[in-house]
């Protein structure tokens, strides 16, 4: 008996599709309590700064005209820069670690072979997982964000908020890419854990959450400059608060999150593809 | 070429090389050559069987033929496809490994299944009657709709192999199914694979190290070894080779010494020691003699002789029927139970 055809249809790839993004809700859903952290942890990850500013400055007021000189920000403006930097940094976290993370559970699960012998394409199941993490990071987006601004007295619809949701879900998208390469990572030197202790703070400060990039030194600033993270913080404060656009106008902003869109992916996958046929060569995908 | 065969397989090999931690700094390359150059083909419709002992290379195998592994040499035909035509062979194989490892503990069965299924690109409606009819056959009505991770071991593996069926595919493989069932669902599962493979005409790998197991189920079975597959027959043959024999089990205490002077008798073919397992409420291991002779009306006085000089203390002797345990140890010297996993061979 030989099957008839092997062709997939685009109406198999979508069913792959939607059935990895409907396992992924039903089993966050099932794991009550972690989408609460990922709306209250920004809270807290948003008061260090903003506290230690008062503290520093002496008041609101002196701590938010100090952070004028560096930024352009008015008033109370420098308490909202914390509050997206935190709800971004926690958005730029789950996308960051999506893939490496989700190998890494899968393998311990045994079904990460399971999904390898099925015949579903892998862009497939990944395109699935995507649309989850931005779902997710949507939802607790808007929460963390008027969270924060309601506890901290801000009006947290002063700025294009649409505009900003747009940005947010457009760059998430090159981070999630750069997740296949952490994905490859895990798959290699099997020691999740480690990988994601080192990368966690370095992505923070390149990341630019809780300052002007233009404070830390130049090659750092390079760091920042060729992540896809330090543009998406910025432009969604851009959106919200009227910081500067990087480029001069939001346009050519989002040009740049749009090529790191295409590129970071494509990358990405390309290193996990090669990273997987490797390991198939030597002990498969399911050792760890 | 032979239509039937919907399984080739030519001169495959795989070769495992692993670091070994020495000390802090040190580490040394191991290698371990888990299949060398097996041949065989399975034909369509039958129940074929790989039987060996832990470590024998019957994962390793059922890994590259899933498309999981690729071989270090060697080629695989399978419904038509060859390993580079990924597509066309998981299409055409369900496959049940690695035991009850594999399902999402967060989602209940049902939906388990329903993923599976979209997985493999089965219409959502067929998906649906078919996880029915896998309820019904495999009685899991109550706890289809319960998280994985509320199931017993058996029901796991049960929930597995439902996994495995889901896209009913031409052909099953099946790596030690039974693993961690009871005798019952054991003995319930293997109806349900001979049913599978009579009405539905299903093409079905089963690999055991239990030779009841692949002696009740099989068309034939090939015996795999170290890597290497050192018989392949129907059972009935595989035996008949060692149908003039007889074979005596001794238990007692059984000095080295004096087994070796019974393996060196004119009549004898091979004593060897062996376990013996019997489980009543605790699993109890007792050792004995197994002596494969020509005829053991004659020999036998000379066999009791010999060990009584040697020092052996005989507390009980039977003879036994042929089984394909004894097809192994007359081959290999050792027994289907022993774990042969090479940790090292050369470096
Ligand atoms: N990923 C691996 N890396 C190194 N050696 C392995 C690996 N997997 C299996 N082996 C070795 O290969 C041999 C065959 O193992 P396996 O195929 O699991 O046998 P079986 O399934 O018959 O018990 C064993 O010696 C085992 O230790
Ligand atoms: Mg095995």
């Amino acid at each position: 008996m030989v099957l008839q055809s092997t062709d997939v249809s685009l109406n198999d790839h979508l069913g792959v599709l939607l059935g990895t993004f409907i396992v992924r809700v039903k089993i966050i859903s099932r794991y009550k309590g972690s989408l609460l952290m990922d709306v209250l942890i920004p809270l807290f990850l948003a008061a260090m700064p903003i506290l230690l500013g008062q503290a520093m400055a002496g008041s609101t007021a002196a701590a938010s005209s100090n952070f004028q000189q560096n930024t352009g920000l008015t008033e109370a403006n420098y308490i909202a820069y914390m509050i997206i930097g935190a709800n971004v940094f926690s958005s730029i976290t789950t996308s960051f670690w999506l893939f490496g993370l989700f190998i890494r559970r899968e393998q311990t699960l045994g079904t990460l072979e399971s999904l390898f012998m099925s015949p579903a394409h892998k862009l497939s199941i990944l395109a699935g997982l995507t649309l989850y993490v931005e779902a997710r990071s949507l939802i607790t987006f808007v929460l963390g964000y008027t969270l924060g601004c309601v506890i901290f007295g801000v009006n947290p619809l002063q700025g294009q908020v649409l505009l900003a949701l747009f940005i947010l879900l457009l760059g998430l998208i090159p981070v999630n890419g750069l997740s296949f390469l952490l994905g490859a990572l895990v798959l290699k030197v099997k020691q999740a854990n480690t990988i994601f202790n080192t990368f966690q703070w370095p992505l923070a400060i390149i990341s630019g959450i809780f300052f002007p990039i233009t404070v830390l030194p130049i090659f750092l600033q390079i760091f920042a400059f060729m992540f896809p993270g330090f543009y998406l913080t910025h432009d969604i404060q851009a959106a919200l608060i009227g910081l500067k656009w990087f480029f001069g106008n939001v346009f050519l902003d989002l040009g740049v999150l749009f090529a790191f869109a295409i590129i970071c992916p494509l990358i990405g996958y390309w290193l996990f593809a090669k990273t997987e046929a490797r390991s198939k060569r030597a002990e498969g995908i399911g050792q760890f | 070429m032979n239509h039937d065969r919907i399984i080739e397989v030519s001169n495959l090999s795989k070769t495992y090389y692993s670091k070994k931690r020495k000390s802090l700094i040190k580490s040394e390359k191991t290698k371990v050559q888990a299949l060398k150059n097996v041949s065989f083909h399975v034909n369509q419709g039958e129940i074929f069987g790989l039987l060996g002992p832990n470590g024998a290379g019957k994962t390793t195998l059922i890994k590259i033929l899933t498309t999981l592994l690729l071989p270090t040499s060697g080629t695989v035909r399978i419904n038509g496809f060859s390993l580079d035509q990924e597509r066309g062979i998981k299409m055409s194989i369900g496959a049940m490994l690695m035991g009850e490892r594999g399902l999402y503990w967060k989602l209940t069965g049902r939906e388990n299944l329903k993923y599976f299924g979209a997985l493999y690109h089965v219409p959502k409606k067929l998906c649906e009657d078919r996880i029915e009819n896998l309820i019904d056959l495999l009685e899991l009505e109550d706890y289809i709709d319960r998280t994985v991770e509320t199931f017993s071991s058996g029901m796991k593996m049960k929930m597995v192999f439902a996994r495995a069926l889901i896209n009913d595919a031409p052909i099953l493989m099946l790596d030690e199914p039974t693993n961690t069932l009871d005798v019952k669902e054991a003995r319930r599962l293997r109806k349900i694979v001979k049913e599978h493979n009579e009405s539905e005409n299903k093409t079905i790998i089963y690999c055991t190290h239990q030779m009841y197991e692949a002696e009740e189920l099989c068309h034939r079975i090939a015996i795999i070894d170290q890597g290497q597959i050192i018989a392949l027959d129907d059972p009935l043959e595989l035996k008949d080779g060692l149908r003039q024999s007889d074979i005596l089990s001794i238990e007692g205490t059984i000095p080295e010494e004096a087994r070796l002077a019974v393996n060196s008798l004119p009549g004898v073919t091979s004593a060897n020691i062996l376990i013996k397992r019997s489980n009543n409420g605790s699993t109890v291991e007792k050792p004995y003699l197994s002596v494969v002779c020509e005829d053991s009306h004659q020999i036998l006085p000379v066999i009791i002789s010999t060990l009584n000089v040697k020092g052996a203390i005989i507390r009980n002797i039977d003879k036994q029927e042929t089984t394909l345990e004894d097809v192994f140890v007359n081959i290999t010297g050792r027994s289907l139970m022993d774990d042969t996993r090479q940790s090292d061979t050369s470096n």
